[in-house]
């Protein structure tokens, strides 16, 4: 992970000296969500009927580098974000008070490691403030002890946002609520539509800058 | 849920990568520095009591108490355009939702729930028309929610008339909690966690004369994927064994209503609303609000409020214990019954002309300036026994 964020600053350094247009920024916040396993279904038409397995609904503390190249109003780029899921156990959908049925997915918290390609464009454009939707798509790795774990394939994730930037001097005030959805599909599908979905939603907040 | 995301995202960038062309920044007017910023802190007090909650199927508490907090801030950009931005904060306990599980006083006791919402609008005075778009999210324990849309309207030359177009979409992802007891036996499992919902409004506003002004608003509501609420039981004859209330997956809501404001001299003003409901549920509905603004002096206005609410039942609606088995649909949610409500209220508005108080912020010329203050009390009643008290408050607040 430390390597990544590294080379992704040296690249975003290196593309700088010869350009303008490059804009590095770092965010943190608070997200919340939670995370259901899908158990998928037996037959293919009436997909989840073994059920759900879920988190509660916890804290997420994300934090995240992102490099964008600035094309008039339009921002592509690359980023990395690593978040902390503040929640140790899965319950069952058999879960109950007196029955309970728990296991454990984590020994204090779950960590979550993104990669991603994101785009952004500049709706509102005024000398102080900007508003720029951004959509992000990317792959992530999971720390975690799901006893499917080893079943993990192709994790994916979607992520919405809302870019407000406040200019402040040379730098840029980022407030940005986010919406994130990841999916773990299974290597093996031992029964039709089995995944896992990760969902959170927050506001992110940080610094904007241009390196020149 | 994301590519109907990404097609409208797409869609909405398009839209106003093409409509902002016209509003290069540089062209447009910058506001100068003086220009006030409105701020509005809210908070109210909400709190119900009843014997037909839905978590219990339809018997049982529905006590709920609920506190909210919210501040919604109107920023000139410029002499075009403006961006409201809303934040809001909901703790409420509820010994109905209590009951999902066996433990009385468990985690579902209480609740949280957050949301935020952005409201951009850029006006073009020349054409005397606006275009802007809306955004929005919320979360709670058991649900996620995301809202992103597009406004339009346009003004008659003499701003007498004119016509506001409203689209919004949601995307919702439930957490499927189920009632303790149906965790374990194995029923008709629940088919997905999302909901969706499209929302379209035309509203057409008209001045008739110079005391009357009028408006008819027509909302168009889509709704499709999980619309029953999973933790609500439902009880039928013969059978001792609830089930998950379950509902069909799309709904078609039909709204219509007319607002008309009569000036009566410059102190009293009537404001009527009428609005017609129709659903594919069942659902019929006729509402009646009456608010009467009366200025007592030039600083203080009172404005007492009545509205009267009928509806016919859902086609899914059943009391406790009254459904049959082989039904497909079934609820025991008394918000889907039939019943008439009343709501009486009162509020107060002191608002002085320059201001209450005025409060200079820190080193900078900028001053902090307490426009009014409102108070708003209301009383609802239900003919099934559902009994609401509401208290607000709304602190307005100028920056210039």
């Amino acid at each position: 992970m430390k390597i990544i964020y590294f080379l992704l600053i040296l690249i975003s350094g290196a593309v700088c000296q010869t350009n303008q247009n490059l804009q590095i920024e770092i965010l943190s916040g608070v997200e919340t969500g939670w995370w259901v396993y899908d158990k998928g279904s037996t037959e293919e038409s009436t997909p989840n009927n073994l059920g759900w397995d879920r988190t509660r609904h916890r804290a997420f503390l994300p934090t995240e580098i992102n490099a964008f190249y600035k094309i008039h109003r339009y921002k592509i780029g690359l980023g990395v974000n690593h978040s902390w899921f503040l929640e140790n156990t899965m319950l069952s959908s058999s879960d109950t008070y007196f029955f309970p049925n728990r296991y454990p997915v984590s020994e204090s918290t779950v960590k979550i490691f993104k990669l991603y390609f994101q785009s952004e464009i500049d709706l509102v454009q005024k000398p102080k403030y900007s508003l720029s939707p951004v959509i992000k798509f990317g792959f992530f790795n999971i720390d975690t002890n799901h006893p499917e774990k080893d079943n993990f394939g192709t994790k994916s994730f979607w992520g919405f946002g809302i870019t407000n930037q406040i200019k402040l001097s040379k730098i840029t005030l980022i407030v940005r609520p986010v919406l994130y959805w990841l999916t773990i599909q299974p290597k093996i599908e031992k029964v039709y539509h089995e995944k896992h979905n990760i969902y959170s939603i927050g506001l992110n907040v940080g610094l904007r800058f241009s390196l020149f | 849920m994301s590519r109907h995301l990404i097609i409208i995202l797409i869609s909405i960038s398009f839209l106003f990568s093409l409509s902002a062309q016209e509003t290069n920044p540089t062209k447009s007017k910058v506001i100068k520095e003086s220009s006030p910023i409105d701020a509005d802190f809210l908070f109210h007090y909400y709190k119900q009591d009843g014997d037909n909650s839905a978590v219990t199927g339809g018997t049982g508490t529905e006590k709920l108490t609920d506190i909210a907090t919210q501040i919604i801030v109107n920023v000139p950009l410029d002499s075009v355009s403006q961006l409201k931005v809303s934040a809001g904060f909901n703790y409420y306990t509820s010994a109905s939702t209590d009951n999902i599980d066996l433990n009385v006083s468990s985690a579902s006791r209480d609740d949280y729930r957050g949301q935020f919402n952005f409201d951009y609008t850029q006006k073009n005075p020349a054409r005397k028309y606006y275009y802007g778009f809306v955004a929005g999210g919320s979360s709670e324990t058991d649900y996620i929610s995301i809202s992103i849309g597009g406004k339009w309207g346009i003004k008659s030359g003499d701003g007498n008339r004119g016509v506001d177009l409203l689209a919004q979409a949601f995307f919702d992802k439930w957490m499927i909690i189920l009632p303790d007891e149906l965790r374990i036996i194995n029923q008709d499992r629940i088919e997905t966690d999302n909901r969706r919902s499209y929302y379209f409004s035309v509203t057409y506003f008209q001045v008739l004369t110079k005391r009357l002004q009028s408006s008819l608003t027509t909302e168009f509501v889509y709704q499709h994927g999980l619309l029953s609420t999973p933790f609500h039981r439902t009880f039928f004859e013969n059978s001792i064994i609830p089930k998950v209330e379950k509902l069909p997956n799309e709904r078609f809501k039909f709204p219509v209503g007319l607002r008309l404001h009569y000036f009566w001299g410059d102190r009293i003003v009537m404001r009527l609303f009428y609005r017609y409901y129709y659903d594919d549920f069942g659902i019929r509905a006729n509402t009646i609000n009456i608010e009467t603004p009366l200025k007592i002096s030039n600083y203080f206005t009172i404005y007492p409020f009545y509205r009267y609410h009928t509806q016919t039942k859902s086609n899914y609606f059943q009391e406790f214990g009254r459904h049959q088995i082989t039904e497909d649909y079934f609820t025991s949610d008394f918000d889907l019954s039939a019943f008439y409500s009343h709501k009486l209220g009162i509020g107060f508005k002191y608002s002085p002309l320059f201001g209450i108080t005025q409060l200079k912020m820190g080193n900078s010329k900028k001053v902090l300036n307490l426009k009014s203050f409102n108070l708003r009390y209301a009383n609802y009643q239900r003919e099934d026994g559902l009994r609401t008290f509401l208290i607000s408050t709304d602190f307005s607040f100028t920056i210039f």
